[in-house]
């Protein structure tokens, strides 16, 4: 009994020694990876804050002015008024296709034609009201 | 045999006398006797050593059992914790150390950004010539003798630049003069430069040492706000405030337009949301950079030319005619007249001996909405006179016109209304906007009121509240009666020219001579045009005060509302609308532009 138990003994000391031990060094690499993480977060957060100052800074409206008047030639972008928003009229919508062939002939071809097509505008809203696709509220 | 004494054995002889006679006697060897009695000594030595080794055992056994436990025991802690974000001095993630300001629509308009400074330690340098010459090649704008005198100091510390870009650091790293360093901290960035200048303020910085700055607000929303920024419990949280930075730069530009072409002195313009108070723009010009805000003007005198006044909010004006639609909807309120009702217009009249009267004849007698339209003192005054000092006075009161603007700014608390005694004289000059001051910011919660059904509404900067109406001040069905007046002076009143083809507004212009050298001034006017938009469900209240601005038109020097505000904020309205969500209306069209059958 005491030639199994005090080995046994023995053998589990140096073995829980080899655990805490590996445990502690563990824990000290740990703590080391956590501070480089840190350290690398710390370094990722500073970077995202000076891009999002970056961003916001060439995003001022003063630049975007200045480049939309300096581009005017290729873009010819205006400041936004009422008039630029536009009607579903004049949105051109493609002909509907010709499925027997006898209606899309009296069309003939030419531009395209505006044309009231529930499901091609709001899909959800017109199956309620069939009737009149699109009202104000359409906009 | 000799029994073992548990409590310390008794000597027993090793040769008792009477067993050695005894064992003489019968012949035995009683050197027996002494080995036996030897020998049953060492017996009890032993048992008493055991027992005590025993005993020591035992307490090493427990002490260790009660080792291993409490170790198991806190093993057994430690592995069913929480898994959470270890905390301590091994993870100080650099939180930024003031919150953002952004405005509605998460834009931002003030964050923090890390910078770096610059500090020298002399008593390190070996070349401090060297290293002045090559700042001054890296710094323009450093005075080498300046630096020379700093780099002579007997110190181990002495600033030389606040902040650096990354490249100048680099630069300054590259010249390998030793005796500088480099502090990390953090700077207040203002991107958008001097849009919402007035609404920021501006920020002061601390330096503390050569890797912490504390950053204080100066004015605005950042010294208002300033203990919540600061608070590390809120970093990571910005404060958004209710501004949308789109509308914000189209006011001002717009503004800055009319500043130019009618060589105004500054101007103000509020826009606001009129169902909840919040404000969507707040502008003041001339304006000034925020990422360096100039030291205000004390001299009272030239507070006119301080760029750092805050015109809507801090300049109390008389803000004229704009005034005649409240006397009008209090008096439709109180049911003493109806829109058509007509009022003698015959001028001058004469009050408690002060003479009123008009800027043309607008003959005998005009209706009610007409006197809007007409812009008429002396109806107006007339039909004050119905109402009587003491609830005109309530009524203005209860628009929140008399007292300091809640708004979230401390410049709004230096502002207080100013009213006279209010007798006769002054309640029919009070129905016109004379003899009384308001800021623009007054008059915008003012119109709120009426654009969104005679609810009393309390300017805001701070989003994400709940808004319950305010006490009820005018009735629905008299805000809609007043606001269809103000649509008719937009539409063939006073302010024509603030008209906008597709929408329909509603406003009133309000032309006051500034008070000058011993009495009103004529050449000096402020022009205010306050506005309700659209007409037909009102939602938007935009006020727009422009002074000392004129302007040439028909060989005539025009310094009436009309003329010098009401196009800026009808240009303002029309490049606002569409990003309000706000679709123009074209008469006779079909809305939907549908072909129907």
């Amino acid at each position: 009994m005491r030639l199994i138990f005090y080995p046994g003994a023995v053998a589990l000391v140096v073995g829980l020694a080899y655990w805490a031990y590996d445990e502690s060094l563990q824990t000290r690499d740990a703590r080391a990876e956590v501070r480089q993480l840190n350290r690398d977060i710390r370094g990722l957060k500073s970077s995202l804050v000076l891009q999002r100052a970056e961003w916001a800074y060439l995003n001022r409206p003063e630049r975007l002015r200045d480049l939309a008047d300096l581009n005017f030639g290729v873009l010819g972008l205006m400041p936004m008024t009422g008039d630029d928003l536009g009607r579903v009229a004049e949105v051109p919508f493609p002909a509907p296709p010709d499925l027997d062939g006898s209606e899309g002939e009296a069309e003939g071809p030419g531009l395209p034609v505006a044309r009231a097509d529930p499901l091609r505008l709001d899909g959800v809203r017109d199956t309620a009201a069939p009737q009149d696709p699109i009202s104000d509220e359409d906009w | 045999m000799t029994a073992i004494h548990p409590h310390g054995p008794t000597r027993v002889p090793l040769r008792p006398l009477a067993r050695i006679l005894h064992a003489r006697a019968t012949g035995e060897n009683p050197d027996r006797i002494e080995a036996d009695n030897i020998a049953q000594r060492r017996e009890q030595m032993r048992d008493t050593l055991r027992r005590k080794s025993a005993r020591r055992l035992t307490l090493v056994a427990a002490l260790s059992v009660a080792g291993f436990l409490l170790i198991g025991q806190r093993m057994w802690a430690i592995a069913n914790e929480p898994l959470a974000e270890p905390t301590g001095p091994a993870t100080v993630v650099a939180a930024s150390g003031r919150a953002d300001i952004l405005d509605r629509n998460g834009t931002v308009l003030a964050m923090n950004m890390p910078t770096q400074s610059l500090f020298a330690d002399p008593l390190a340098m070996t070349d401090p010539e060297g290293a002045a010459d090559d700042l001054v090649r890296i710094f323009p704008d450093l005075d080498r003798d300046a630096l020379l005198r700093l780099f002579a100091s007997d110190s181990h510390f002495e600033w030389v630049r606040p902040h650096l870009s990354a490249e100048q650091r680099q630069a300054v790293h590259d010249t390998g003069q030793t005796g500088l360093g480099f502090g990390t901290r953090e700077m207040r960035f203002y991107p958008n430069g001097p849009v919402a200048a007035h609404l920021l303020g501006g920020t002061r910085v601390d330096l503390k040492s050569a890797d912490a700055a504390e950053i204080f607000g100066t004015a605005g929303v950042e010294l208002e706000f300033h203990n919540w920024l600061s608070d590390p419990a809120n970093a990571g949280r910005p404060l958004v405030t209710t501004l949308d930075l789109r509308l914000q730069a189209i006011v001002e530009e717009v503004l800055e337009g009319g500043v130019a072409l009618t060589g105004s002195i500054g101007a103000a313009a509020v826009l606001m949301h009129a169902p909840t108070g919040e404000v969507l723009a707040l502008a003041s010009l001339p304006d000034y950079d925020p990422n360096d805000r100039p030291v205000p003007v004390r001299d009272p005198k030239l507070a006119g030319t301080d760029p750092t006044f805050n015109r809507a909010v801090q300049g109390v004006y008389e803000l004229g005619s704009t005034f005649k639609i409240f006397t009008v909807a209090q008096a439709l309120d109180l049911n003493l007249v109806e829109p058509d009702t007509m009022i003698n217009t015959r001028g001058p009249m004469t009050v408690a001996g002060a003479r009123i009267s008009d800027f043309h004849d607008y003959g005998p007698a005009l209706t009610v909405s007409n006197v809007i339209v007409k812009s008429s003192n002396v109806g107006t005054a007339r039909i004050a006179g119905l109402i009587g000092p003491e609830r005109q006075k309530a009524f203005l009161e209860s628009l929140g016109l008399l007292s300091q603007s809640p708004l979230e700014m401390p410049e709004a608390r230096t502002a207080r209304p100013s009213a006279p005694s209010w007798g006769p004289v002054e309640s029919a000059t009070i129905s016109y906007g004379h003899g009384i001051s308001t800021t623009p910011l007054h008059l915008a919660a003012a119109y709120a009121a009426i654009a969104n059904g005679g609810h009393r509404v309390t300017p805001t900067l701070i989003a994400g509240q709940r808004h319950e109406p305010g006490p009820q001040v005018l009735r629905p069905e008299v805000a809609a009666a007043a606001t269809e007046m103000l649509r008719q002076v937009v539409d063939h009143g006073t302010a024509r020219n603030a008209g906008v083809p597709g929408y329909n507004i509603g406003g009133k212009t309000g032309t006051a001579e500034k008070p000058g050298v011993g009495g009103y001034d004529e050449d000096a006017n402020i022009a205010t045009f306050a506005s309700i938009f659209p007409t037909e469900a009102p939602e938007y209240v935009l006020v727009v005060s422009m002074d000392e601005g004129s302007l040439f038109v028909n060989g005539a020097t025009e310094r009436t509302a009309g003329w010098v505000a009401a196009p800026v904020a009808g240009e303002i309205l029309r490049r606002i609308a569409p990003l309000l969500g706000l679709r123009p209306s074209i008469a006779g069209a079909d809305a939907s532009g549908v072909d129907r059958p």
